[in-house]
């Protein structure tokens, strides 16, 4: 009974209801206490997401949740997946992190706008990763789209301008081709929601209108799932917007459109056999493209851009497979990128002359060894288990690109790391706080493969994506 | 320089030949009904108890993507203040007499128009947001004909409370009906003006919500956007 | 068929200024052509043939159309309308810092004043 109090809905319901107070707490008590009412709205929102995936773990096929208290196919639900509610913990827990970060910074004005849009942010993708009906999916995506646009421009400097107009091209051409996609599939099937909408595929099949469709959901996704050729705007936004909004980027909205990619192409459309290799290939030649430039950068944070792509890409290979290894491969990638970047980034905004800040080599030891997917990093997992899933569907080619491109990104990895390593700088008090915290987190994930449960974990996470017939 | 658009011109040609080729042996321009569409147009009076469809999905049925829009909106908003920094106003040129005195007679007409619409949204075609652009609108032709400057604070105080209720009035839902904006005031008789339950309260929060985001984003861009 | 035809045609006009030109301003109108093209078209799916708008009245008994793509449309517009203003804002930093609206001449000032990274 009490668990049915952890209802997303009530997250989002207040999470909202705070935001549009905005105004109000600044008139109240200036942007302290705007930023005060943040801190304790991610604060809670964590805690309340842990509970949220807590009880999604008791519905093996996901949780519904009627809005409106209509039947299914008519209201809109959610479906909180385990692995869904997962996420949508990490994105508040970093948002909580990068608002921690953000109270030393004084030259984010208006701050309360600022803290605002980091909320919409964090909620906007927490929503992409609860929902569960396409146009709903829509609208959120349009959420976290135009939060990251407005954090992505924040700072009015020459570099954000020019990163955002880009970025924000090419995501409203992509944000066309969604509807596109949802015109198509809505005329087809009659049907917005995910899971009516892969029941009448099935009777349907794969005709000519679904392959255009899957191919405008691509198009749609890929430019914020950072997918090639759709995420050039990317490396100049990682360079020039702030550390603290880049982590929540991460955590949020790339992982968020690779989660409604992962929706779409292995839920709803269940792996069409016809376009997997091309996808496939999609996702190693981001992987590849991104290795390549990152492994020629001379800045730290525009190699931590592509090295982030490339990440991207292997989670966008791993997803497109859609086999059982493949979608526990994504699952532990996902995570792995979210804390290793996230700790990178925090700590690339305080590299000085010499290199890093001394009083924190351990997180960036910790941030290098998981960027690599090296133990003791879950992306170890993550990584061992995607090679083992190519090797099951016998892609032996792509095998041996992915290896050799990790070993290009463990190359400059391993140059960064040299070079950074000996500074003797020293970061902030407060910003040191969101990189330790991360790593504590992520040396507590390596041990949960140890646990015997963890296992049975992983099979739930990928349980509702799975459908009987594919592999 | 060429070759760029005759290649952008062929991938046109060719999206929009692949898309209406698929579209028209598929989805036939004029079918049927869908299984959705067959539901509400059958039930849609009978379980919210309003006349205009349109209206029942926007704010009952999908009314959880209704919320999701007007977050869009304030996002915009926010956007706009955030990105553009606050400036001095320019003396700008006065406004031609005829639009002076226009204004005067025709203002209380717009808004007056814009409240019938947002009132009868659930009745009549019109609604929240269209009812929004239109007060926005008698609101923006203030501002270009006086060349002034509304208090901004009263505008991001209405709608920082209409947002607010609106989200409320969901998670009000939950207690009362077990899910998120579920309608829990009587539904009334079709075609009563006080009818539907929450629908027309939600409705005129969204105007209200609507109508101040336009108004601040035209009166922000008209103050940040002004040369230095 | 005309009318799939005629909003995929807006489409795409919308797409080839997006591909074509590079004032900004320019690319922005591209956008707005493209989204009134797709807002047309998901209209035109929800059509049916000699139906009416979807709101009941007294003593009207006509088959009414798909009123599903109305809503989403209606969602649609909005977002629409808050994206065009907040690439607007966006476009007038641009034009702040680098007293230009061309893409390629920001590009370039970008190349050229940064350096440090191609």
């Amino acid at each position: 009974m009490t668990l049915k109090l952890f209802d997303p809905m009530l997250m989002i319901g207040i999470s909202l209801a705070i935001v549009f107070l905005m105004p109000i707490w600044k008139a109240l008590g200036g942007k302290k206490l705007a930023w005060a009412v943040s801190v304790l709205l991610y604060a809670f929102n964590t805690l309340f997401m842990i509970g949220v995936a807590y009880r999604a773990t008791l519905y093996p096929e996901g949780l519904i949740i009627k809005i409106g208290g209509f039947k299914p196919p008519f209201g809109i639900v959610l479906h909180v997946t385990f692995w869904g509610a997962v996420l949508s913990t990490f994105v508040w827990f970093v948002a909580f992190l990068s608002i921690m970060y953000a109270s030393t910074r004084y030259d984010a004005e208006p701050a309360d706008v600022y803290y605002a849009l980091l909320t919409l942010l964090a909620l906007g993708s927490s929503g992409m990763f609860l929902t569960g009906d396409i146009f709903n999916l829509f609208v959120f995506t349009e959420i976290t789209a135009l939060a990251a646009f407005g954090l992505s421009a924040f700072m009015k400097k020459k570099g954000t301008a020019y990163a955002t107009i880009k970025y924000i091209i090419m995501a409203e051409v992509a944000s066309a081709f969604l509807l596109v996609a949802i015109a198509l599939l809505y005329g087809k099937l009659g049907t917005l929601n995910m899971l009516d909408a892969q029941q009448t595929l099935k009777t349907v099949g794969m005709t000519g209108a679904m392959v255009l469709s899957v191919l405008f959901f691509l198009v749609g996704y890929g430019v914020e799932a950072e997918i090639f050729p759709l995420n050039l705007w990317a490396p100049d936004v990682y360079k020039y917007v702030p550390e603290e909004v880049i982590a929540l980027f991460i955590s949020g909205s790339s992982k968020a459109a690779a989660f409604a990619w992962l929706r779409m192409w292995v839920m709803v459309f269940g792996v069409p056999q016809k376009m997997l290799q091309t996808m496939l290939w999609i996702g190693i030649v981001t992987f590849a493209f991104a290795e390549v430039m990152a492994y020629s950068q001379k800045s730290f944070r525009r190699a931590l851009g592509y090295a982030s792509l490339g990440q991207a890409g292997l989670v966008f290979v791993a997803i497109s497979l859609g086999s059982e290894l493949a979608l526990k491969a994504a699952f532990l990638l996902m995570i792995n990128h979210i804390l290793s970047e996230a700790i990178l980034f925090y700590i690339a905004g305080n590299i000085g002359e010499d290199g890093a800040p001394a009083n924190v080599r351990i997180p960036l030891v910790f941030g290098f060894l998981g960027a690599v997917s090296m133990p003791p990093f879950i992306g170890f997992w993550g990584k061992i288990f995607l090679f083992m899933a190519l090797a099951k569907a016998g892609y032996w080619v792509m095998f041996v690109l992915i290896a050799l491109f990790s070993i290009v990104e463990i190359a400059y990895m391993y140059k960064w790391f040299i070079s950074l390593y000996k500074g003797t700088g020293k970061m902030d008090l407060v910003r040191s706080f969101s990189p330790i915290m991360l790593t504590l987190v992520s040396f507590a994930m390596w041990f949960m493969p140890f646990v015997p449960k963890i296992m049975d974990l992983l099979d739930l996470a990928i349980k509702p994506f799975l459908q009987k017939g594919v592999m | 320089m060429r070759l760029k658009h005759i290649l952008a011109w062929v991938f046109v040609i060719l999206f929009v030949g692949v898309v209406a080729y698929s579209l028209q042996t598929e989805v036939p321009f004029g079918h049927d009904l869908t299984k959705l569409a067959k539901y509400y147009v059958d039930n849609t009076a009978k379980e919210t108890g309003i006349p205009n469809f349109v209206t029942a999905i926007v704010v009952s049925y999908r009314g959880f993507d209704t919320l999701g829009e007007v977050t869009v909106l304030l996002l915009a908003t926010l956007g706009v203040i955030g990105i553009l920094p606050w400036e001095k106003h320019e003396k700008v040129k006065k406004a031609h007499p005829v639009l002076l005195w226009g204004i005067r007679i025709v203002f209380p007409i717009i808004l007056l128009v814009g409240v019938y619409i947002v009132i009868h949204g659930h009745l009549t075609p019109g609604g929240g947001f269209q009812a929004g652009a239109v007060i926005a609108s008698a609101f923006m032709l203030y501002m270009v004909s006086l060349s002034t400057h509304l208090d901004l604070e009263a505008f991001a105080f209405t709608e920082s409370i209409a947002g607010t209720g609106f989200a409320l009035i969901g998670v009000a839902g939950i207690f009362a009906g077990g899910a998120f904006l579920y309608n829990f005031l009587p539904k009334g008789n079709l075609f009563d003006l006080f009818s539907g339950g929450i629908i027309p309260i939600v409705y005129i929060l969204i105007g209200l919500k609507v109508s101040s985001e336009l108004t601040e984003v035209v009166s922000h861009m008209m103050k940040g956007g002004a040369e230095q | 068929m005309m009318f799939y035809i005629a909003a995929l045609s807006l489409i795409g006009i919308g797409l080839y200024v997006v591909l074509t030109k590079k004032n900004l301003v320019k690319v922005l109108i591209g956008i707005s052509i493209a989204d009134s093209g797709v807002n047309l078209l998901l209209i035109s799916v929800g059509y049916l043939k000699g139906g009416t708008a979807p709101i009941l009245e007294k003593g009207l008994n006509k088959p009414m159309v798909d009123p599903v793509p109305q809503a989403l449309v209606l969602t649609a517009i909005v977002i629409g309308v808050a994206t065009l203003a907040l690439a607007m804002a966006v476009v007038i930093d641009v034009k702040r810092h680098f007293g230009t609206v061309e893409l390629d001449k920001v590009i370039k000032m970008m190349r050229g004043g940064d350096g440090s990274d191609a």
